[in-house]
Protein backbone atom coordinates (compact mmCIF):
# COMPACT_ATOMS: atom_id res chain seq x y z
CA UNK A 1 0.00 0.00 0.00
CA UNK A 2 1.40 3.08 -0.47
CA UNK A 3 1.32 6.21 1.38
CA UNK A 4 1.30 3.99 5.03
CA UNK A 5 -1.56 4.09 7.27
CA UNK A 6 -2.96 7.62 7.51
CA UNK A 7 -4.69 6.60 11.23
CA UNK A 8 -7.90 6.15 12.38
CA UNK A 9 -9.99 8.79 10.80
CA UNK A 10 -9.42 9.47 7.13
CA UNK A 11 -11.12 12.22 5.01
CA UNK A 12 -13.10 11.84 1.91
CA UNK A 13 -10.39 13.97 0.27
CA UNK A 14 -8.14 11.42 1.12
CA UNK A 15 -10.71 8.80 0.22
CA UNK A 16 -10.85 10.13 -3.55
CA UNK A 17 -7.06 10.02 -3.53
CA UNK A 18 -6.64 6.66 -2.87
CA UNK A 19 -9.59 4.70 -3.61
CA UNK A 20 -8.85 1.74 -6.31
CA UNK A 21 -5.13 1.56 -4.57
CA UNK A 22 -4.11 -1.99 -3.88
CA UNK A 23 -4.64 -2.50 -0.79
CA UNK A 24 -7.16 0.11 0.00
CA UNK A 25 -10.80 -1.61 0.42
CA UNK A 26 -13.58 0.30 0.97
CA UNK A 27 -16.66 -1.53 2.95
CA UNK A 28 -19.93 0.15 3.52
CA UNK A 29 -21.54 -1.02 7.16
CA UNK A 30 -25.04 -0.59 7.08
CA UNK A 31 -28.37 -1.18 9.71
CA UNK A 32 -30.41 -1.09 6.23
CA UNK A 33 -28.47 -1.62 2.90
CA UNK A 34 -31.93 -1.82 0.88
CA UNK A 35 -32.64 1.95 1.48
CA UNK A 36 -28.27 2.43 1.93
CA UNK A 37 -25.64 0.30 -0.07
CA UNK A 38 -28.05 -0.60 -2.90
CA UNK A 39 -29.64 2.91 -3.12
CA UNK A 40 -25.72 3.77 -4.36
CA UNK A 41 -22.50 3.25 -3.06
CA UNK A 42 -19.17 4.58 -3.37
CA UNK A 43 -17.40 3.04 -6.37
CA UNK A 44 -15.96 -0.38 -5.53
CA UNK A 45 -17.48 -0.48 -1.78
CA UNK A 46 -18.08 -3.79 -0.69
CA UNK A 47 -20.94 -4.53 1.67
CA UNK A 48 -21.10 -5.60 5.25
CA UNK A 49 -24.87 -6.04 6.21
CA UNK A 50 -24.76 -5.37 10.10
CA UNK A 51 -27.60 -7.42 11.21
CA UNK A 52 -26.45 -10.87 9.18
CA UNK A 53 -22.93 -10.64 9.08
CA UNK A 54 -21.69 -9.14 12.22
CA UNK A 55 -24.42 -10.65 14.61
CA UNK A 56 -24.06 -14.02 15.73
CA UNK A 57 -26.69 -16.62 15.85
CA UNK A 58 -29.05 -17.64 17.70
CA UNK A 59 -27.08 -16.39 20.23
CA UNK A 60 -27.10 -12.82 21.11
CA UNK A 61 -23.29 -11.56 20.66
CA UNK A 62 -20.87 -10.12 17.76
CA UNK A 63 -19.56 -12.42 15.70
CA UNK A 64 -16.85 -14.88 16.93
CA UNK A 65 -13.57 -15.10 15.23
CA UNK A 66 -14.18 -17.92 13.12
CA UNK A 67 -17.25 -16.16 11.85
CA UNK A 68 -14.86 -12.57 11.32
CA UNK A 69 -12.45 -15.05 9.30
CA UNK A 70 -15.08 -16.38 7.17
CA UNK A 71 -16.17 -13.15 6.62
CA UNK A 72 -13.48 -11.29 5.65
CA UNK A 73 -12.34 -14.54 3.35
CA UNK A 74 -15.68 -13.81 1.69
CA UNK A 75 -15.19 -10.30 1.04
CA UNK A 76 -11.16 -10.68 -0.13
CA UNK A 77 -9.65 -8.75 2.49
CA UNK A 78 -6.38 -9.89 3.61
CA UNK A 79 -4.68 -9.16 6.84
CA UNK A 80 -2.11 -6.45 5.31
CA UNK A 81 -5.43 -4.61 3.95
CA UNK A 82 -6.43 -1.09 5.25
CA UNK A 83 -10.22 -1.32 5.58
CA UNK A 84 -12.09 1.78 5.13
CA UNK A 85 -15.25 1.71 7.02
CA UNK A 86 -18.60 4.02 6.38
CA UNK A 87 -22.10 3.81 6.48
CA UNK A 88 -25.72 4.55 7.06
CA UNK A 89 -27.16 6.63 10.10
CA UNK A 90 -24.12 8.76 10.75
CA UNK A 91 -21.59 5.96 10.51
CA UNK A 92 -22.82 4.35 13.66
CA UNK A 93 -22.74 0.86 12.53
CA UNK A 94 -19.87 1.96 10.87
CA UNK A 95 -18.01 2.38 13.90
CA UNK A 96 -19.58 -0.94 15.23
CA UNK A 97 -17.74 -2.23 12.59
CA UNK A 98 -14.55 -0.23 13.20
CA UNK A 99 -15.03 -1.45 17.24
CA UNK A 100 -15.14 -5.33 15.62
CA UNK A 101 -11.90 -4.99 13.75
CA UNK A 102 -10.07 -3.60 16.56
CA UNK A 103 -11.18 -6.27 18.62
CA UNK A 104 -10.13 -9.21 16.08
CA UNK A 105 -6.77 -7.52 16.11
CA UNK A 106 -7.19 -5.67 12.18
CA UNK A 107 -5.22 -2.75 12.87
CA UNK A 108 -5.09 -0.99 9.85
CA UNK A 109 -8.76 0.39 9.62
CA UNK A 110 -10.14 3.60 9.12
CA UNK A 111 -13.20 5.37 9.60
CA UNK A 112 -14.36 7.83 6.96
CA UNK A 113 -15.00 11.36 8.70
CA UNK A 114 -18.82 12.24 7.28
CA UNK A 115 -19.76 8.67 6.26
CA UNK A 116 -22.42 8.43 3.44
CA UNK A 117 -24.10 11.61 4.59
CA UNK A 118 -21.25 13.69 3.66
CA UNK A 119 -20.48 12.03 0.71
CA UNK A 120 -23.48 12.32 -0.96
CA UNK A 121 -24.32 16.23 0.52
CA UNK A 122 -21.10 17.03 -1.74
CA UNK A 123 -22.14 15.25 -4.84
CA UNK A 124 -19.67 12.43 -5.04
CA UNK A 125 -20.04 9.59 -7.43
CA UNK A 126 -22.55 6.87 -6.36
CA UNK A 127 -22.71 3.37 -8.10
CA UNK A 128 -25.54 0.78 -7.57
CA UNK A 129 -22.62 -1.91 -9.12
CA UNK A 130 -21.92 -4.92 -7.26
CA UNK A 131 -17.87 -5.26 -6.76
CA UNK A 132 -16.93 -8.58 -7.88
CA UNK A 133 -14.83 -10.74 -5.45
CA UNK A 134 -12.25 -12.01 -7.63
CA UNK A 135 -11.47 -14.92 -4.53
CA UNK A 136 -11.53 -15.75 -1.44
CA UNK A 137 -8.68 -14.04 0.77
CA UNK A 138 -6.79 -16.19 3.77
CA UNK A 139 -7.85 -14.31 6.16
CA UNK A 140 -6.47 -15.09 9.52
CA UNK A 141 -7.18 -13.59 13.05
CA UNK A 142 -3.89 -13.86 14.75
CA UNK A 143 -5.36 -11.86 17.83
CA UNK A 144 -8.22 -11.25 20.21
CA UNK A 145 -8.24 -8.07 21.91
CA UNK A 146 -11.25 -8.15 24.30
CA UNK A 147 -9.88 -5.00 26.22
CA UNK A 148 -12.43 -2.79 24.55
CA UNK A 149 -15.28 -5.02 25.42
CA UNK A 150 -17.43 -4.89 28.73
CA UNK A 151 -20.01 -7.42 29.56
CA UNK A 152 -22.64 -7.25 32.33
CA UNK A 153 -20.72 -8.61 35.14
CA UNK A 154 -17.72 -5.93 34.37
CA UNK A 155 -20.68 -3.49 34.73
CA UNK A 156 -22.10 -4.63 38.05
CA UNK A 157 -18.78 -4.98 39.75
CA UNK A 158 -17.57 -1.34 38.21
CA UNK A 159 -20.44 0.59 39.75
CA UNK A 160 -19.93 3.38 41.82
CA UNK A 161 -16.30 2.74 41.44
CA UNK A 162 -14.55 6.34 41.46
CA UNK A 163 -12.10 5.57 39.07
CA UNK A 164 -14.94 4.43 36.24
CA UNK A 165 -17.08 6.59 34.79
CA UNK A 166 -20.28 5.12 32.82
CA UNK A 167 -21.12 7.28 29.90
CA UNK A 168 -24.52 6.63 28.34
CA UNK A 169 -25.19 8.31 24.54
CA UNK A 170 -28.46 7.70 24.58
CA UNK A 171 -31.06 10.48 23.84
CA UNK A 172 -32.08 13.08 27.26
CA UNK A 173 -35.17 10.99 26.74
CA UNK A 174 -34.08 7.55 27.10
CA UNK A 175 -31.98 8.64 30.11
CA UNK A 176 -34.59 9.98 32.11
CA UNK A 177 -36.45 6.69 31.63
CA UNK A 178 -39.33 8.83 29.40
CA UNK A 179 -38.94 5.92 26.37
CA UNK A 180 -37.34 2.76 25.63
CA UNK A 181 -36.85 2.17 22.62
CA UNK A 182 -39.47 2.86 19.46
CA UNK A 183 -42.57 1.51 18.95
CA UNK A 184 -41.58 0.03 15.79
CA UNK A 185 -38.69 -1.89 17.51
CA UNK A 186 -40.41 -4.60 19.44
CA UNK A 187 -36.97 -6.50 19.94
CA UNK A 188 -34.92 -3.57 21.60
CA UNK A 189 -37.18 -3.20 23.94
CA UNK A 190 -36.72 -2.91 27.53
CA UNK A 191 -38.90 -3.75 30.78
CA UNK A 192 -37.82 -0.80 32.30
CA UNK A 193 -36.67 2.59 31.16
CA UNK A 194 -33.87 4.64 32.59
CA UNK A 195 -30.31 4.71 33.22
CA UNK A 196 -27.40 2.73 35.13
CA UNK A 197 -26.74 4.32 38.42
CA UNK A 198 -23.82 6.78 37.76
CA UNK A 199 -23.99 7.21 34.41
CA UNK A 200 -23.46 10.39 32.93
CA UNK A 201 -25.59 11.33 29.82
CA UNK A 202 -23.46 12.31 26.43
CA UNK A 203 -25.29 12.00 23.36
CA UNK A 204 -23.22 10.72 20.59
CA UNK A 205 -24.64 13.37 18.29
CA UNK A 206 -22.94 15.84 20.66
CA UNK A 207 -19.37 14.46 18.77
CA UNK A 208 -20.88 15.42 15.63
CA UNK A 209 -21.40 18.57 12.96
CA UNK A 210 -24.21 19.21 11.07
CA UNK A 211 -22.14 17.44 8.48
CA UNK A 212 -21.72 14.41 10.15
CA UNK A 213 -18.42 15.06 10.55
CA UNK A 214 -16.39 14.80 13.92
CA UNK A 215 -16.08 18.01 16.15
CA UNK A 216 -12.17 19.16 16.44
CA UNK A 217 -10.47 17.52 19.42
CA UNK A 218 -10.91 20.44 20.86
CA UNK A 219 -14.51 20.78 20.98
CA UNK A 220 -14.60 16.67 21.76
CA UNK A 221 -11.98 17.25 24.84
CA UNK A 222 -13.57 20.12 26.22
CA UNK A 223 -17.32 18.10 25.65
CA UNK A 224 -16.22 15.18 27.65
CA UNK A 225 -14.20 16.54 30.39
CA UNK A 226 -16.63 19.09 31.34
CA UNK A 227 -19.11 15.93 32.20
CA UNK A 228 -15.79 14.18 33.94
CA UNK A 229 -14.94 11.75 31.69
CA UNK A 230 -11.30 12.16 31.58
CA UNK A 231 -8.44 10.05 30.34
CA UNK A 232 -7.13 8.94 33.54
CA UNK A 233 -10.29 7.20 34.19
CA UNK A 234 -12.01 3.95 32.92
CA UNK A 235 -14.85 4.80 30.95
CA UNK A 236 -17.92 2.31 30.08
CA UNK A 237 -20.11 3.25 27.17
CA UNK A 238 -23.52 2.25 26.04
CA UNK A 239 -26.63 2.77 24.32
CA UNK A 240 -29.24 0.49 23.52
CA UNK A 241 -27.70 -2.11 21.44
CA UNK A 242 -23.97 -1.02 21.15
CA UNK A 243 -23.93 0.83 17.72
CA UNK A 244 -24.01 4.28 19.34
CA UNK A 245 -22.05 3.52 22.11
CA UNK A 246 -19.22 1.89 19.22
CA UNK A 247 -19.75 5.75 17.61
CA UNK A 248 -18.56 7.55 21.11
CA UNK A 249 -15.74 4.81 21.40
CA UNK A 250 -14.70 6.03 18.49
CA UNK A 251 -14.23 9.74 19.75
CA UNK A 252 -12.73 8.67 23.40
CA UNK A 253 -10.54 5.86 22.12
CA UNK A 254 -9.80 7.27 18.61
CA UNK A 255 -9.49 10.29 18.41
CA UNK A 256 -9.09 11.73 21.54
CA UNK A 257 -6.68 8.63 22.80
CA UNK A 258 -7.85 8.11 26.05
CA UNK A 259 -6.50 4.71 27.37
CA UNK A 260 -8.92 2.59 28.61
CA UNK A 261 -12.82 2.89 26.92
CA UNK A 262 -14.86 0.04 26.75
CA UNK A 263 -18.01 -0.62 25.02
CA UNK A 264 -21.32 -2.42 26.63
CA UNK A 265 -23.09 -3.21 23.77
CA UNK A 266 -25.55 -5.40 25.84
CA UNK A 267 -26.50 -2.06 26.82
CA UNK A 268 -29.90 -0.98 28.01
CA UNK A 269 -31.59 -3.98 26.24
CA UNK A 270 -29.73 -5.80 28.41
CA UNK A 271 -29.80 -3.66 31.99
CA UNK A 272 -33.22 -2.61 31.39
CA UNK A 273 -34.36 -6.45 30.96
CA UNK A 274 -32.40 -8.03 33.92
CA UNK A 275 -34.23 -8.70 37.08
CA UNK A 276 -33.01 -7.06 40.03
CA UNK A 277 -30.19 -4.64 38.74
CA UNK A 278 -29.94 -1.23 40.10
CA UNK A 279 -32.11 1.68 37.76
CA UNK A 280 -32.32 5.32 38.03
CA UNK A 281 -34.84 7.21 36.08
CA UNK A 282 -34.44 11.03 35.77
CA UNK A 283 -31.70 13.77 34.85
CA UNK A 284 -29.39 12.83 38.01
CA UNK A 285 -26.61 10.60 37.15
CA UNK B 1 -57.72 29.69 -12.53
CA UNK B 2 -55.53 26.54 -11.33
CA UNK B 3 -57.01 24.56 -8.51
CA UNK B 4 -55.15 24.66 -5.44
CA UNK B 5 -53.42 21.63 -4.61
CA UNK B 6 -52.73 20.64 -1.00
CA UNK B 7 -49.02 20.06 0.37
CA UNK B 8 -48.44 18.48 3.47
CA UNK B 9 -44.95 18.64 5.26
CA UNK B 10 -43.78 15.67 7.17
CA UNK B 11 -40.86 16.44 8.64
CA UNK B 12 -38.24 13.26 9.28
CA UNK B 13 -36.54 14.58 12.43
CA UNK B 14 -37.88 12.51 14.91
CA UNK B 15 -37.01 9.68 12.33
CA UNK B 16 -33.56 10.34 12.18
CA UNK B 17 -32.90 10.48 15.75
CA UNK B 18 -34.42 7.44 15.77
CA UNK B 19 -31.52 4.73 17.05
CA UNK B 20 -31.24 2.46 13.76
CA UNK B 21 -34.88 2.90 12.49
CA UNK B 22 -34.96 1.24 8.74
CA UNK B 23 -35.77 4.07 6.25
CA UNK B 24 -38.43 2.16 4.52
CA UNK B 25 -40.04 1.64 7.35
CA UNK B 26 -40.22 5.16 8.22
CA UNK B 27 -41.69 5.88 4.89
CA UNK B 28 -44.43 3.44 5.06
CA UNK B 29 -45.48 4.43 8.79
CA UNK B 30 -45.16 8.09 8.55
CA UNK B 31 -45.95 8.99 4.66
CA UNK B 32 -47.21 6.33 2.86
CA UNK B 33 -49.96 4.86 4.89
CA UNK B 34 -51.75 8.10 4.82
CA UNK B 35 -50.99 9.26 1.46
CA UNK B 36 -53.56 10.42 -0.51
CA UNK B 37 -54.38 10.90 -4.29
CA UNK B 38 -53.51 14.64 -4.84
CA UNK B 39 -51.80 15.86 -2.18
CA UNK B 40 -48.56 16.88 -2.33
CA UNK B 41 -46.44 15.45 0.45
CA UNK B 42 -42.89 17.25 1.20
CA UNK B 43 -40.87 15.27 3.02
CA UNK B 44 -38.13 17.36 4.46
CA UNK B 45 -35.32 16.42 6.18
CA UNK B 46 -31.58 17.18 7.50
CA UNK B 47 -28.89 14.41 5.79
CA UNK B 48 -28.20 13.57 2.20
CA UNK B 49 -27.68 10.21 2.98
CA UNK B 50 -31.84 10.09 3.96
CA UNK B 51 -32.89 12.41 1.22
CA UNK B 52 -31.37 9.82 -1.43
CA UNK B 53 -32.92 6.75 0.38
CA UNK B 54 -36.55 8.73 0.54
CA UNK B 55 -37.16 9.61 -3.40
CA UNK B 56 -35.86 5.45 -3.99
CA UNK B 57 -38.02 4.21 -1.88
CA UNK B 58 -41.36 6.86 -2.49
CA UNK B 59 -40.15 5.38 -6.53
CA UNK B 60 -40.53 1.93 -5.40
CA UNK B 61 -43.78 2.62 -3.25
CA UNK B 62 -45.48 3.97 -6.61
CA UNK B 63 -44.79 7.17 -5.65
CA UNK B 64 -44.01 10.08 -8.45
CA UNK B 65 -41.08 12.61 -7.32
CA UNK B 66 -41.97 16.21 -8.38
CA UNK B 67 -38.98 17.96 -6.92
CA UNK B 68 -35.91 17.19 -4.36
CA UNK B 69 -33.34 19.14 -3.47
CA UNK B 70 -31.73 21.56 -0.58
CA UNK B 71 -32.64 24.44 1.13
CA UNK B 72 -29.70 25.97 2.23
CA UNK B 73 -31.27 28.83 3.95
CA UNK B 74 -33.28 26.44 6.60
CA UNK B 75 -29.84 23.47 6.28
CA UNK B 76 -32.63 21.03 5.14
CA UNK B 77 -33.25 18.72 2.61
CA UNK B 78 -36.91 18.09 1.03
CA UNK B 79 -38.59 15.34 -1.56
CA UNK B 80 -41.85 16.83 -2.98
CA UNK B 81 -43.90 13.69 -3.64
CA UNK B 82 -47.20 12.32 -4.72
CA UNK B 83 -49.18 9.19 -5.36
CA UNK B 84 -48.96 8.31 -8.87
CA UNK B 85 -51.56 7.82 -10.81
Amino acid sequence: MSGGYPGPLVSIEWLEQNLGKPGVKVIEVDYDPQSAYYVGHIPGALLIDWKKDLNKYPERDIIDPEGFERLMRRLGIENDDHVVLYGDFNNWFAAFAYWVFKMYGHDKVSLLNGGRTKWIALGKPLTKEVPKVGRESNYRVVKVDLRYRAFFIDVMRKLRDPNVVLVDVRSPEEYRGEITAPPEYPNEQAQRGGHIPGAVNIPWKNAVNEDGTFKSVEELRRLYESKGVTPDKEIIVYCRIGERAAHTWFVLKEILGYPKVRVYDGSWSEWGNMVGVPIKTGDEP
Amino acid sequence: MSEEVEVKVIDFRKVEDKCGMSKTEAFQIYVAQFARPGVVYEVIMRDADTWLAIQEIARDMGFEILDAGRREEEGVYYVRLTLAV
